[in-house]
């Protein structure tokens, strides 16, 4: 597949991204009920179509 | 950024999205190992992660922008959140639960842990590595083995052993086994390892794997079921013919289906309530209805590609207020559905019509059909516009907008009051007749009148809203429509 996205690298987004993951960290393993922006609390969506055919 | 960048043309939020699941991913292993919620049941699975973050980045980003990625490690992260700060549950997760038996928050963890051991077969199969799992993966067939295209196929339960170079060893029904991709089996019961079909075209390249659906919780694989095993291949005739009409008439959408779409699936139309359906918890995956007609399934391919972006977009930031998950009710009257909807619903309907209109209306202007395929040609461009026109009242009317959402939803406005002046220039009337694809892909009219000939588009929209706007949102259509 040649798509033009960058692989991941882990140890890369580990610093690239320190503050989102010690947030997520801290949303898993602190208190709880604490607002932010929860990744788990992001609504679900399905989208289908039940549109009726002919 | 504008926004029109940021609804249509933008690549940056696919990136994203599968970044800030990867960092999900480091979140969960190190939670889990500083906090131990399993006592030592969570070591395997520590000493997994390690191989596969070892893993060359480009085959970890292989596993890891496959749909099941998402849904593992989502769910991964709200089971561990569960253990460590128990929070009633929203339903999703009880159905996920329930799907792998248990409503124990660490028992589930448990089993869930054991699923990544599917990213690892995946890994030694692309690696050719020996492994034996300290515990054997129990879990059921089908299943996809992400980021390649290979499925185990069968039924029942069985239990992965590890991996032997190229091949897995497995054990089912009792028996030890060891699975080859390809190898043949004279029952199709029993346990093998096949290559789902692929369509390449230029540079797309697209699985058709139904098995990326078998998930726990999901009930979408119901669709599949009965199929036979050619029943994927059968279908990629039709699928070039719709990608070539996209092409055609929407090239630039052929673009993202490169960056975002891993998996079709097909399903015979009758097959299950839905026609087409996209999960924000598979993304990059979807369900088509293989109804024969390629104008009606390049239309469901763009339609379930814009769900999917929107997906994407929509993680980096809501567009609308107060649709927190279970926090929406679906009292909306939409004139796509039969039911009610939630407003997320009708921005997600809003959105993707806008793309598909614009399809239509390039598929109009073209001229390039006749007779009843250009009736139907011209249904899909009208029918567009009035549906799209209510949809935009009803988000001006009931919904609340986030600031950035503000500035998005009137691109949206936009984006239909272009597709109005578009039906306008082209010449096409809602008083035409009314046009529809039946499930064997047979052109035929909408539904007759009273007068035994066909409704007119207008008509239709009309009662439509006569029928199921049971709240009357809509009692003002003529001036919502605003067609004079």
């Amino acid at each position: 597949m040649t798509k033009k996205r960058s692989p991941i690298i882990l140890e890369k987004l580990k610093r690239d991204s320190a503050g989102k993951l010690e947030s997520m960290l801290a949303e898993l393993t602190e208190v709880p009920g604490k607002p932010g922006n929860k990744p788990s609390r992001r609504r679900r969506f399905i989208a289908s179509g039940k549109a009726h055919m002919a | 950024m504008d926004a029109h960048e940021i609804l249509w043309t933008d690549t940056g939020p696919y990136q994203q999205r599968y970044e800030k699941t990867a960092t999900a991913l480091m979140a969960v292993e190190r939670a889990l190992h500083l906090r131990r919620p399993l006592n030592g049941g969570e070591d395997e699975f520590l000493a997994l992660y390690t191989c596969l973050a070892a893993a060359p980045s480009e085959t970890f980003t292989t596993i890891w922008e496959d749909p099941f990625s998402y849904f593992w490690t989502r769910l991964a992260y709200e089971l561990t959140g569960w253990c460590l700060n128990p929070e009633p549950l929203p339903d999703v997760l009880k159905a996920y639960c329930a799907g792998l038996g248990t409503d124990e928050p660490h028992r589930a963890l448990a089993l869930h842990l054991e699923e990544f051991k599917k990213c690892i077969i995946a890994l030694d199969l692309i690696s050719g590595t020996h492994r034996r799992f300290d515990r054997p993966l129990r879990t059921e067939l089908p299943f996809s083995i992400p980021g390649t295209s290979l499925s185990m196929l069968g039924q029942g339960s069985i239990e992965v052993v590890g991996s032997n170079g190229r091949m897995l060893e497995v054990v089912h029904n009792g028996k030890s086994l060891q699975l080859r991709a390809g190898a043949a089996v004279s029952d199709s019961d029993r346990p093998r390892l096949v290559e789902c079909p692929l369509l390449r075209d230029q540079d797309l390249e697209i699985k058709l794997k139904p098995e990326t659906f078998n998930l726990p919780g999901l009930d979408a694989a119901r669709g599949f079921r009965g199929l036979s095993e050619n029943y994927q291949v059968q279908q990629t005739e039709l699928l070039r013919e719709a990608l070539a009409l996209i092409e055609r008439h929407q090239p630039a959408t052929l673009e993202h289906m490169r960056e975002l779409v891993q998996v079709i699936a097909f399903k015979p139309p009758g097959a299950d309530e839905y026609s087409n359906v996209s999960f924000s918890d598979v993304p990059g995956a979807f369900i088509l209805s293989a109804v024969r007609h390629p104008y009606w399934i390049a239309d469901g391919l763009i339609h379930e590609l814009l769900h999917n972006r929107l997906f994407f977009i929509l993680d980096g930031g809501e567009i609308l207020q107060d649709v927190r998950e279970t926090a929406e009710r679906s009292e909306f009257y939409s004139p796509w559905r039969d039911d009610l909807r939630p407003l997320s619903g009708l921005l997600h309907a809003v959105y993707v019509y806008v793309g598909v209109g614009k399809f239509w209306h390039a598929a109009c202007a073209s001229g390039e059909t006749t007779g009843i395929q250009r009736q139907y040609v011209e249904d899909q461009a009208v029918r567009a516009v009035l549906q799209l026109k209510i949809g935009i009242a009803q988000l001006r009317r009931h919904a609340r907008f986030t600031e950035s959402g503000i500035l998005l939803f009137r691109e949206l406005e936009r984006d239909v009051d272009s597709l109005a002046a578009s039906m306008r220039k082209l010449n096409l009337s809602p008083a035409a007749p009314g046009t529809t694809a039946r499930s064997d892909g047979q052109l035929v009219p909408f539904a007759m009148g009273n007068d035994g000939r066909p409704v007119s588009i207008l008509y239709s929209i009309q009662s439509h809203a006569e029928k199921f706007d049971v709240h009357r949102q809509c009692a003002n259509l003529t001036e919502i429509l605003n067609l004079d």
